[in-house]
């Protein structure tokens, strides 16, 4: 009797126990779920420019655009900034919105998806263009070394700072000429020191 | 000694892009660069370029689709397509990028001398 009792409570709380990711994000709130009308109508007023629109968007998904982002990523405060990205994306392209793409909640999960993985792909890549040409970095900064000061600064500005040469005339108070020249001199002096270091070029 | 080739370097990574157009340039080959698909090609129909070194994977214009234009517009043009991200789809982007037009394809990371040297190889 006890045994069927104990079985009988534990269907009950199977019962009750959320199933779905919705069903924990939406405990406690009354009503379905919104119809997708009512999506596409947020959406169109965020078009036209109602942030109560979009505020009201954002109470109702923003808990499941984070949690995915907390999924990817792993990383609390990434999700939050991705969060409000997706959201602040929502603002900026809602005209751009075709029911015919599919449903505002996909489009909102798509996004944040594409994100995260794009964030993470980034520092994954910044990782991995610190370590290469590591070598040439070396060589080129020992080469630099060998340059007079007015060259260094000269090449740096043209190569570094990505400046054209006039912008370098203009805050070295020099003249177009001279700074041809001393780009010039110092692309030669770097070729002969990188050929001293390394047999190259 | 000065070469006559004129490259273009279309890459978002800004560091690799100083470098390399330093590098070529120490190397006495006139170069220039772009960080996305779409600077790249007014930058080429500004001041065409002899051999394009391109990034495949880049925000704004891929580089894919970036080959393809250069390709149609500028025949005559040298495309080396390079990457050293991992191909985020089950295809061999390299294959791809070379039915599109590429000539040659690096993968990072490669010794900038050997990316000079290939430069040199294409140049007319």
């Amino acid at each position: 009797m006890a045994a069927a009792q104990e079985k009988l409570d534990a269907d009950q709380a199977r019962e009750r126990a959320p199933k779905t990711l919705g069903d924990v994000l939406y405990a406690g709130r009354s009503g379905a779920p919104a119809a997708e009308q009512e999506w596409f109508g947020l959406v169109r007023a965020i078009a036209a420019g109602d942030q109560v629109a979009l505020h009201a968007l954002y109470e109702r998904s923003h808990r499941l655009v984070f949690t995915l982002l907390m999924r990817i990523t792993g990383r609390r405060k990434m999700a939050e900034e991705l969060t409000l990205e997706v959201f602040h994306d929502v603002w900026r392209r809602a005209y751009r919105y075709d029911p015919g793409e599919g449903t505002v909640v996909g489009r909102l999960m798509n996004q944040a998806r594409s994100r995260a993985l794009a964030r993470l792909r980034a520092g994954q890549r910044k990782k991995n263009d610190e370590a290469e040409f590591a070598d040439e970095r070396r060589a080129l900064c020992a080469a630099l070394d060998t340059l007079a000061p007015e060259e260094r600064q000269t090449i740096e500005g043209a190569f570094f700072s990505e400046l054209t040469h006039a912008e370098i005339a203009l805050r070295r108070k020099e003249s177009l000429e001279t700074v041809g020249t001393r780009i010039g001199s110092g692309l030669h002096k770097l070729r002969q020191a990188l050929a001293e270091g390394r047999g190259k070029p | 000694m000065p070469h006559m080739t004129r490259v273009l370097v279309i890459d978002d990574n800004d560091d690799f892009r100083k470098l390399a157009l330093l590098w070529f340039q120490i190397h006495g080959i006139e170069a220039e660069g772009a960080a996305n698909g779409v600077q790249g090609l007014e930058l080429q129909r500004a001041r065409p370029a002899t051999v394009i070194v391109t990034d495949i994977f880049m925000p704004e214009k891929e580089g894919i689709e970036t080959i393809q234009d250069l390709r149609r517009e500028f025949p005559q043009a040298k495309i080396i397509a390079m990457t050293g991200r991992e191909a985020l789809t089950d295809y061999d982007v390299f294959q791809v990028a070379r039915e599109v037009g590429a000539v040659k394809t690096l993968k990072k990371p490669f010794k900038l001398d050997d990316l000079v040297a290939v430069v040199k190889e294409l140049s007319p």
